[in-house]
């Protein structure tokens, strides 16, 4: 069952691809290579890369803390980059489907946005493994009670 | 006229880790983690829940019934690869929900990581006592402390049918 596919041709369209998290979870992580239309590599040499979450369902602000969110560059020349979840950027993000944009930003000034076409990569965020059942330590782990279960909250 | 230069984002299966490897470990995913065991492997590849073969095979699937202690609740996590080996996590969480009508039932019960990468829970006296179809959550911790929820899309499913 894979969850991001290959385009056979030029001509196709991308299927969006999606990633889904619920609020709290820190894997799996974000990485993602980044390339132009023809499926080259975009050089990341000096660059520097950031992420935003846009929310697509309707009436969901755009949460600030997901705004322009620095990603690690793990190849220049590869093209690849990486973002290390944090608790909070999944735990305080409400529940919704999130276009993903990659902003690229060379030291010559110069910006590239990926991808152009909306809704190409998706990140959904879902609610809560606990429900609002049971309780959750700081890292989004359910607490056990002590007993063979967990803390009800 | 000038053609506008297209980009595009692509998923791939990687996996990054973060900490200090030490050599002599395979990788799961490609020359990046070859010959490396990473002490807590940053997956980026979305997994999903699945019945593991038990003792008795008659259906592939989480069927029980009410008040029923015999047989196991055991699951694998499996990704593009295939089973995911779960060495790099500390700590698993079953959640069950029942998504089928009546009263709300929430149960919560630890799992036991096997060495065959596989999760258990024996079954207790007083976990399957309502009838119907719950959703099933696995919130696995790693050893930094992430979690990760599988099937995080609410894929899994787990039916409870009348006892005797």
């Amino acid at each position: 069952m894979p969850w991001f596919r290959e385009t056979k041709t030029l001509n196709d369209p991308l299927p969006p691809q999606t990633l889904t998290l619920r609020r709290g979870d820190r894997l799996p992580a974000f990485a993602a290579s980044l390339e132009d239309g023809r499926g080259a590599i975009i050089d990341l040499t000096d660059a520097a890369a950031f992420m935003t979450l846009r929310p697509l369902r309707a009436g969901v602000e755009q949460p600030a803390h997901l705004v322009r969110l620095p990603l690690t560059i793990e190849s220049e020349v590869g093209g690849f980059v990486s973002y290390d979840w944090q608790y909070t950027d999944t735990a305080d993000a409400p529940a919704s489907e999130y276009d993903v944009i990659v902003e690229v930003v060379y030291p010559s000034g110069m910006v590239i946005s990926l991808p152009t076409q909306d809704m190409g990569v998706i990140v959904n965020i879902r609610p809560s493994i606990s429900s609002g059942h049971f309780e959750v330590d700081s890292s989004g782990a359910l607490v056990p009670d002590g007993e063979g279960g967990y803390v009800v909250t | 006229m000038t053609w506008a230069r297209t980009y595009a984002l692509r998923f791939r299966p990687y996996e990054v880790s973060k900490v200090a490897s030490t050599y002599g470990g395979a990788g799961g995913y490609g020359d990046f983690t070859y010959g490396q065991e990473a002490t807590d492997p940053l997956s980026n590849v979305e997994a999903t829940l699945a019945p593991a073969a038990g003792d008795w095979p008659n259906e592939v699937g989480w069927v029980y019934r009410i008040g029923e202690t015999g047989a196991l609740f055991q699951a694998v996590v499996l990704t593009l690869d295939g089973a995911m080996g779960l060495s790099a996590f500390t700590s698993a969480a079953l959640i069950l929900e029942r998504a089928s009508t009546g009263d709300r039932v929430v149960l919560a019960r630890p799992l036991e990581l096997t060495e065959e990468d596989t999760l258990e829970y024996e079954w207790g006296v007083e976990d399957l006592v309502e009838q119907g179809v719950y959703r099933v959550l696995v919130q696995l911790v790693a050893e930094s402390g992430r979690p990760m929820t599988v099937s995080a899309n609410d894929s899994a499913t787990l039916i409870v049918r009348a006892g005797a």
